[in-house]
């Protein structure tokens, strides 16, 4: 390949015990694409993205991200290298405003957290910069709120509008529209598309319509292993992704 | 802490408001004329000593309410300050801010030799392992005789006068005097944890007490940041230690025992650990209530084991908690979302 894949997994395995969550997977994506990686429960897709986001170690192969190798990277390291994810369990600072929630990582990123002395407020970059970003994820009117005062939906929003506060060159987003009722999943969905206008999104997702509308590029994971690769009209017709895992649903 | 209301609650607490300016205004206007208030020199140093434990318990909140730690081993630092006090101007030189300075920075090194350890840790094991490094520091002063006099402890700690050689000089013998010492270096010492409190370094600490993986994700080494606030907490600590050191006169490894530990957190409790001056609240009455109910009987423990189990039940948000939860309720009509922009 001419360019170098933003992220590539070789040989990447992780095994519990005698499970193998992830065996083997080489995965490449190059920039700009959205991908997808689907499968049922189980398939280990939540441990392949802690394994690239640095929050599992690999027992074996290796991580590379713009052709650096970045295995076995603690996670803030990895955050700092240009790699943002999301959870699938909504994962914010309860007790914070909703605006501390995104300003703390914008200041993260711009390495203003070591400052002791200056109130927060006098920050007003940063603060600018995440009201931004807090309309780009809708919440603007609630920045002022407590978190607790928001829907599971809007939870999920904020959670992505932390990762897009650290300006990652790569999104890992782990079920984005988990939980969420059908206009939430749309509107999500359509900010999942927006962002990776000019981002590489890698996401996992159970909802196949979602998954075969918006990716570019979809691998199939199943007991640990990509078993199928392709654009989502071959995987539509892939003989074996349909015994594995799609079933009647395509 | 669990629950929705209780989380609006601490929010309106942690980003401050139009109440605390005045309470803080009022609260020092009152430290400041305490001993004309009193007028007794018994009072002034019942005063003196609840400043300089509210000093302490601020401190031990830097870990407790603002980064989610609960250290059981505060205690180490009131001690280990103490004695590098008397240590201090009793072998080397009489100087307070010599005396002073030796406590803060005797305390910064300690806790940052315990802090490597602690703060790779959480939740019980956190305060397990802080309190077995208390307990072994309190091992040492004991047996040590040679240095720290072992359980006779240290008598004759100065009170070293303060001023420019040559030039003036104020003797801090008199109760008044040192009681306006005491609260210059207090208050100081308080403004400062105050601005670190609400800087971006603060609010990473209540992220980290919020949701500390979450801190990793966007890209902060926890660890690192959770030793600065053991560092921190461990220095304001070692102060108030010093001036206790010196208020006092003589001192005892009883300072570093683990129920001193204890009284430190209990007095977190007490005032509210979601409110920067709760804590400080919390010493004040349990000094007072120990003063107040020492007069009619020893066991002034049992009184204040009954209010922390109603507090516990009843206010779980601490008392100074609570009554600015309801000032700011009182004075934004209920409104969550503007109390927090303040």
């Amino acid at each position: 390949m001419a360019t170098t894949p933003v992220l590539e997994t070789r040989s990447l395995t992780r095994s519990f015990g005698s499970l193998l969550a992830v065996n083997e997977v080489d995965f490449r994506v190059p920039e700009g694409e959205l991908c997808a990686v689907i499968g049922p429960n189980g398939a280990g897709k939540t441990t392949f993205f802690n394994l690239i986001s640095g929050r599992l170690e690999p027992t074996s192969g290796g991580v590379f991200f713009e052709g650096e190798d970045i295995t076995g990277f603690p996670p803030h390291a990895v955050v700092k290298k240009g790699v943002g994810r999301s959870f699938q369990i909504t994962n914010i600072f309860p007790r914070l405003s909703v605006l501390d929630n995104v300003r703390i990582a914008v200041l993260a990123r711009r390495g203003k957290t070591l400052d002791m002395f200056s109130p927060i407020e006098k920050h007003t970059e940063e603060q600018d910069e995440a009201l931004v970003i807090l309309g780009e994820v809708e919440l603007e009117h609630k920045a002022h709120h407590p978190t607790t005062e928001l829907g599971h939906g809007e939870r999920r929003n904020l959670e992505l509008g932390i990762t897009l506060a650290l300006e990652p060159r790569l999104i890992l987003l782990d079920e984005p529209t988990a939980g969420m009722s059908i206009e939430e999943t749309s509107s999500t969905i359509a900010l999942v598309k927006k962002i990776s206008a000019d981002k590489t999104v890698v996401f996992t997702e159970h909802d196949m319509s979602v998954v075969f509308s918006i990716a570019d590029r979809i691998s199939v994971l199943h007991q640990g292993s990509i078993i199928a690769e392709g654009t989502p009209d071959e995987i539509r017709n892939d003989e074996l992704v349909r015994l594995a895992y799609l079933g009647e649903e395509v | 802490m669990e629950g929705s209301s209780s989380n609006k609650f601490s929010i309106r607490r942690l980003t401050g408001s139009v109440t605390n300016r005045f309470g803080v205004t009022a609260l020092l206007a009152l430290a400041v004329l305490a001993p004309f208030l009193v007028q007794n020199d018994y009072y002034i140093q019942l005063c003196t000593e609840i400043l300089i434990a509210s000093l302490l318990a601020i401190s031990l909140n830097f870990l407790i309410g603002y980064t989610g730690l609960v250290s059981l081993g505060h205690a180490v630092y009131l001690g280990v300050g103490a004695y590098a006090f008397a240590l201090l101007t009793k072998n080397v030189y009489p100087s307070m801010w010599a005396g002073l300075i030796a406590a803060g920075a005797s305390c910064a090194l300690l806790a940052w030799f315990m802090g490597v350890f602690c703060v790779r840790l959480a939740g019980l094991y956190f305060a397990m392992l802080t309190l077995a490094f208390s307990q072994v520091v309190y091992t040492v002063a004991y047996y040590w005789r040679d240095v720290t006099g072992g359980d006779d402890g240290m008598l004759g700690i100065p009170k070293p006068e303060i001023g420019i050689p040559g030039a003036f000089s104020i003797s801090l013998e008199s109760f008044t005097n040192f009681y306006y010492f005491v609260l210059i270096i207090v208050a100081a010492l308080i403004f400062l944890a105050w601005k670190i409190a609400n800087s971006p370094f603060g609010r990473v600490l209540q992220a980290i007490r919020e949701n500390p993986e979450r801190v990793e994700f966007i890209g902060l080494p926890v660890h690192r940041y959770k030793l600065y606030a053991f560092i921190i907490a461990g220095t304001l600590g070692g102060f108030a230690g010093g001036l206790y050191s010196t208020f006092q006169g003589y001192i005892s490894p009883d300072l570093l025992y683990w129920t001193q530990s204890g009284e430190i957190v209990l007095m977190t409790i007490l005032g509210g650990m979601y409110s920067f001056l709760g804590p400080a609240f919390g010493a004040g009455m349990l000094l007072f209530i120990r003063d107040t109910v020492l007069n009619f009987m020893e066991y002034w423990r049992i009184v204040v084991g009954g209010i922390l189990v109603l507090l516990v039940l009843f206010l779980p948000g601490g008392i100074l908690g609570f009554f600015e939860g309801w000032a700011s309720r009182l004075s934004i009509g209920g409104n969550d979302g503007d109390d927090a922009r303040s």
